[in-house]
C-alpha cells in the first residue's frame, strides 16, 4: 500500500521534472515561436523588397495597466496619448506650444474665444478622414462624459465648427486652454458617439487614434504591448517600425532587462529614473544616459496654514533655514540634486523667477527665528514649548508609496529635532495619505509635484496650493485672496507678456506666502541603450520616450 | 460528513461578510484612487455619478444587502482597478497562482517526504546533519531574497533563464514550454522555501515514531531498512504534514505576493495587493471568497485524508 503510494508519488515527481527540462531545453533552442518551415517562402519574396530590416524598440516599463481602455485605465492613457493618439498641440523641449492635430490657432483679445485649424488629410487607423466635426465631439465629449475633465464644465461653453476650423466659446477667460488641450486626444465621434459609460466600454474600436503608431496586441499576461507603424500618419511615417512595451512588476527586473539588452529604453510618465540604479548601469556596456532637468519636484512639504504655530509666517520661515537641502540631495537622490529657490518649481519651467533666493541651510537663524515667536525649551527636553508649555511636536504626514520622499522626511526630522522641533512619521499607503490630507489633519505634508501638476492650474505649482483646487494629489491649502486673485488674473489672459509677468509674480507669491518648500530640484536621468541616437526630450511626459523623438531618434546598424 | 459540510458553510458566510466589511473600514476613497494624482474634478455631484455607477452608493447596510444578493445570484460585482467583472479577473490570476503553487507543493512535500524521513532514519549521521543544515539555511532565509538571488544569478549573470513573467509571447505547443522555462526559476523559489519547512515536520514526525513497538516488530520481522522507514514509519509519519500542506495550500493563495514581485508573475497575491491599494472593494472581497473557498476545501480534504491515513481517529 505505501510502495504504491511513493511509486505514484516518485513517478510524478519524475514528470514534473522531466516537463520542466523539457520546456528549458525546448524553449531555449527555439529562438522566436514564429519562425517555422511554412514561413520561408514569404521570408524570401520579403528580401526582395526590403533589404533594411524593420526598426524595433523595446521599452519597459512598471507601470500597472490594467486595460486598453483610456478613460477607464489611467496609465494607459498617458501611453495611448504618445503612440496611438494625437493631441491639438504640444509643448516642444522648450516648453513651447508646438502645432500638431491644430496646425494654426487665434485667441481672441479677450481670451474667451480660441480657433483651431485642424490639419488636412488625417485618418483615422479605420480609415475614415479625421474632421473638425470630430474635435468638436471629442471636446464636448470630454467635458460631458469624463469625471476626470470637471474643469471642462466650468470653463467651456460651447463648441463650433467652421469648415477645418474649431472655435471654443469660453465662459470665462482661460489663458491656459492650450496647455490643457496638450492631454486630450481627439477621439473618433463614429466610434464613442454611442458610448455612453467611456470607462467600461470593451469595445476593440475603443483603441482606434490619429497617431503615429496603431495597436497591434496587448498580451496582458505576457505583460507587452505592439504597436506598429501608422504608415499613413499625417506627419508621415515614424522612424521606428515596431514598439513594443514590456511591463515588469519591479524596477529590479527591468534595470537587468535594460542592461542585457532585452529592452532599449526605460520610461516612467510622472517619476524619475531611481539613482539606485545608475551604478549597475554603468558598469554594463552599452548603456548610455540622457539627462534633463526634472520639470517637477520629486520631495516637497507643505504646511498645515489651519493650525498653529504652521500659520506663522516666521515659523515656516524657520523650518525652511533648518533643512540641510544638500544632504537630502547627496544622500537621498545620489548627489543628483540642487538646492531649490523659495520658488517652488525649477528653472525648466519658463518664465522662472531667477531673483527668488535659492535656499540655504541656516540652523542658527531658524533658531533665532523660533525664539523670537517665544517658542522656547523651558523644560530642557531638548523641544521647545509653546506658549501654553505644551511641546512642540510636529505630526508629518508622508506617503510610502515613494521611498525617496520617506527618506527625505526622516532627514527633515532630523533636522528640525536639532533647532528643538520634535517630529512624529505618519507613513501611509497613498490611499489613506489622500484621505488624511483632504482631511487637513497633519502639521506638515510631504508630497511630490509632478511634471505635469505643476502646470496645473495658473501654472508654476499653483495647482497644489490655490485651496480653490480638489485632486488626490494636491494640498489645496493656500487662500489668500492676493495668491487667489493672481491665479485667476493669470488664468484670464492668453497675452505672452501678461502671462510672463503673472508667472513672476505666482513664484514670488510662493516666497512670500510659503505654503509649501521644495526639497529638491534633479538633473533627471533617461538610460538608454547605446545604437540609439536624437532623441528628443519631453518635459511633460517624461524624458526620451515621446511623440517627438518617434521622428528624431535613429537607430545605427550594428 | 453532512454536519462538517454545514459546519463549513455557516464559516464561509461568516467569512464573506467579514470581507465585505473590513475594506470598508481602511481610510481611503476608492473614487479618488480612480482619478488619479493629477485629476481636477471640479465638483462633488462628479464623484457622487461615480459612486452610484460603481455601486458605492447608500448605506453601509444596503450595499452589504445588495453585495448579498448578487453573490447568490453569480454576480461578483464590477471591478473598478481592472474595469470588468470581478470573476473575469479573478479566474485570469488564479488560473497562473495555481500553476505555480500546485506543483510547488506537491513537489516541495515530496522531496521533503524523501530527505525528511532519510534524514530522521540516520538521525545523528552526518547525512542528518548536512541535510537538516542545508534546509535550516533555506528556510532561514527571506524566500523573496531566495527568489531575487535567483533571478539575478540565473537570470542576469548566467542569462540561463527568462528575468520573469509568464511568457515572451507565443501560442499553442511552443508556448505551453515557453510558460515552463519561464517557470522554473519561481517554482524553485518557492518549491526550496516550502520543502524546507516540510521536511523539519517529517523528519521530527518520524523520529517519534521510531521508537514505537511496530517498528522494533518490524525490524524483528527482518524487513529492510528501506521498507520499515518508507513501507510502515512513513505512512504515519505523514499525517502532519497532511494538515500542513492544507494550510499552506490557503496561506499560499495570497502569500506569494513577494515572489510574483520579483517575477513581475501575474497571480493572486499581486490581484489583491493592488486591489486593497486601490481599495477596489469588489475585488477584494471576490479575491478573498476565493482563497476562502480555498482553504475550507483543503481542510476539508485534509480531514479525510487524514482518517483515511490514521485508521484510528476514524
Amino acid at each position: 500500500m505505501k510502495s504504491k503510494v511513493a511509486r505514484i508519488v516518485s513517478s510524478a515527481l519524475a514528470l514534473v521534472v522531466l516537463l520542466i527540462l523539457v520546456a528549458g531545453c525546448g524553449a531555449k533552442e527555439e529562438p522566436t515561436p514564429t519562425l517555422s518551415p511554412t514561413a520561408e517562402p514569404a521570408a524570401t519574396a520579403m528580401t526582395e523588397e526590403e533589404a533594411t530590416p524593420p526598426v524595433v524598440l523595446r521599452v519597459g516599463s512598471t507601470k500597472p495597466y490594467k486595460t486598453t481602455n483610456k478613460f477607464g485605465d489611467y496609465w494607459y492613457g498617458v501611453l495611448s496619448n504618445l503612440t496611438t493618439h494625437d493631441s491639438l498641440i504640444k509643448l516642444d523641449t522648450d516648453m513651447k506650444p508646438t502645432p500638431w492635430l491644430a496646425t494654426e490657432w487665434e485667441i481672441s483679445p479677450d481670451s474667451t474665444r480660441f480657433t483651431f485649424t485642424i490639419a488636412d488629410g488625417v485618418k483615422w487607423h479605420d480609415g475614415n478622414p479625421l474632421t473638425a466635426e470630430d474635435v468638436k465631439f471629442s471636446l464636448e465629449y470630454y467635458r460631458d462624459k469624463a469625471p476626470r475633465s470637471g474643469w471642462m464644465k466650468d470653463v467651456i461653453d460651447t463648441v463650433e465648427v467652421d469648415g477645418n476650423k474649431v472655435i471654443v466659446n469660453l465662459k470665462k477667460p482661460y489663458g491656459n486652454l492650450l496647455t490643457e488641450f496638450m492631454t486630450y486626444a481627439p477621439l473618433p465621434k463614429h466610434i464613442w458617439e454611442n458610448v455612453d459609460d467611456p470607462e467600461m466600454y470593451e469595445g476593440s474600436d475603443m483603441v482606434i487614434g490619429s497617431g503615429p503608431f496603431k495597436l497591434e496586441e496587448w498580451d496582458e499576461t505576457a505583460g507587452k504591448f505592439t504597436f506598429v507603424a501608422n504608415e499613413d500618419y499625417f506627419q508621415g511615417k515614424p522612424n521606428i517600425d515596431r514598439l513594443e512595451v514590456e511591463v515588469f512588476s519591479n524596477m529590479d527586473a527591468l534595470v537587468m532587462a535594460l542592461a542585457q539588452g532585452e529592452i532599449d529604453v526605460w520610461w516612467d510618465y510622472s517619476g524619475e529614473f531611481p539613482y539606485t540604479y545608475v551604478p549597475t548601469l554603468l558598469k554594463a556596456d552599452d548603456i548610455e544616459f540622457a539627462s534633463a532637468t526634472f520639470l517637477g519636484v520629486p520631495a516637497a512639504m507643505g504646511f498645515n496654514l489651519e493650525r498653529y504655530p504652521m500659520n506663522e509666517l516666521a515659523f515656516r520661515q524657520a523650518v525652511a533655514k533648518a533643512i540641510d537641502y544638500e544632504q537630502i540631495a547627496n544622500l537621498v537622490f545620489h548627489g543628483y540634486g540642487t538646492v531649490p529657490s523659495y520658488g517652488f518649481v525649477p528653472s525648466t519651467h519658463p518664465n522662472f523667477n531667477s531673483s527668488i533666493p535659492t535656499m540655504a541651510y541656516a540652523p542658527e537663524e531658524a533658531a533665532e527665528l523660533l525664539d523670537s515667536l517665544g517658542l522656547q525649551d523651558t523644560n530642557d527636553d531638548g523641544i521647545r514649548e509653546t506658549a501654553e508649555g505644551e511641546g512642540l511636536v510636529l505630526t508629518f504626514l508622508v506617503r510610502s508609496d515613494k521611498p525617496s520622499i520617506v527618506r527625505s522626511a526622516e532627514l527633515v526630522a532630523s533636522n528640525l529635532a536639532e533647532i528643538g522641533i520634535g517630529a512624529e512619521l505618519n507613513s501611509v499607503d497613498s490611499s489613506t495619505w489622500v484621505a488624511t490630507k483632504d482631511e487637513m489633519d497633519y502639521d506638515i505634508v510631504f508630497f511630490r509635484a509632478t511634471p505635469w501638476g505643476t502646470m496645473m492650474h495658473a501654472g508654476h505649482g499653483s495647482g497644489y496650493f490655490d485651496s480653490r483646487r480638489t485632486g488626490a494629489g494636491v494640498l489645496h491649502n493656500l487662500d489668500a485672496r492676493e495668491y487667489l486673485a493672481t491665479c485667476d488674473a493669470r488664468l484670464s489672459t492668453a497675452l505672452p507678456e501678461e502671462q510672463r509677468d503673472l508667472d513672476l509674480e505666482i513664484q514670488e507669491l510662493h516666497h512670500e506666502y510659503l505654503p509649501g518648500i521644495a526639497l529638491v530640484w534633479i538633473e533627471s536621468v533617461y538610460p538608454y541603450r547605446t545604437g540609439w541616437d536624437n532623441w528628443v526630450i519631453d518635459h511633460i511626459y517624461g524624458g526620451v520616450v515621446n511623440s517627438f523623438s518617434w521622428f528624431q531618434v535613429t537607430k545605427s546598424s550594428e | 460528513m453532512l454536519s462538517k459540510v454545514v459546519r463549513y458553510f455557516i464559516v464561509l458566510l461568516v467569512i464573506v461578510s467579514l470581507n465585505f466589511l473590513i475594506p470598508r473600514l481602511m481610510p481611503g476613497d476608492p473614487i479618488m484612487n480612480l482619478l488619479g494624482e493629477e485629476a481636477f474634478y471640479g465638483s462633488a455631484e462628479v464623484l457622487e455619478e461615480l459612486r452610484v455607477e460603481l455601486g458605492l452608493d447608500g448605506s453601509l447596510y444596503a450595499q452589504y444587502v445588495r453585495y448579498l444578493g448578487n453573490l447568490s445570484t453569480g454576480d461578483w460585482g464590477y471591478s473598478y482597478l481592472y474595469m470588468r467583472p470581478v470573476l473575469n479577473s479573478i479566474t485570469l490570476h488564479l488560473r497562473w497562482t495555481l500553476i505555480l503553487v500546485l506543483p510547488s507543493i506537491m513537489i516541495g512535500a515530496s522531496i521533503a517526504t524523501f530527505f525528511g524521513a532519510l534524514a530522521a532514519w540516520y538521525r545523528k549521521s552526518r547525512l542528518d546533519v548536512a541535510l537538516s543544515s542545508m534546509f535550516l539555511f533555506f528556510y532561514s532565509m527571506p524566500h523573496y531574497w531566495l527568489a531575487m538571488m535567483l533571478l539575478f544569478l540565473f537570470g542576469f549573470q548566467l542569462d540561463w533563464f527568462p528575468l520573469g513573467k509568464v511568457s515572451g509571447g507565443s501560442s499553442g505547443l511552443p508556448y505551453i514550454l515557453d510558460v515552463g522555462w519561464h517557470m522554473v526559476l519561481p517554482l524553485v523559489a518557492l518549491t526550496t522555501f516550502k520543502a524546507s519547512y516540510d521536511f523539519l515536520i517529517v523528519r521530527n514526525s518520524v523520529v517519534s515514531i521510531y521508537g514505537e513497538d511496530y517498528i522494533l516488530m518490524a525490524h524483528a520481522k527482518g524487513l529492510s531498512q528501506m521498507t520499515v522507514l518508507f513501507k510502515h514509519a512513513l505512512r504515519n509519519a505523514l499525517a502532519p504534514l497532511v494538515t500542513v500542506t492544507a494550510i499552506q495550500f490557503g496561506a499560499i493563495l495570497s502569500g506569494t505576493l513577494l515572489i510574483e514581485v520579483v517575477f513581475s508573475w501575474p497571480g493572486m497575491g499581486t490581484l489583491i495587493y493592488e486591489a486593497i491599494g486601490a481599495r477596489d472593494y469588489p475585488l477584494l472581497q471576490g479575491a478573498f471568497f476565493i482563497v476562502a473557498v480555498c482553504m475550507l476545501l483543503a481542510n476539508l480534504i485534509a480531514d479525510v485524508l487524514y482518517t483515511w491515513l490514521d485508521p484510528r481517529t476514524r
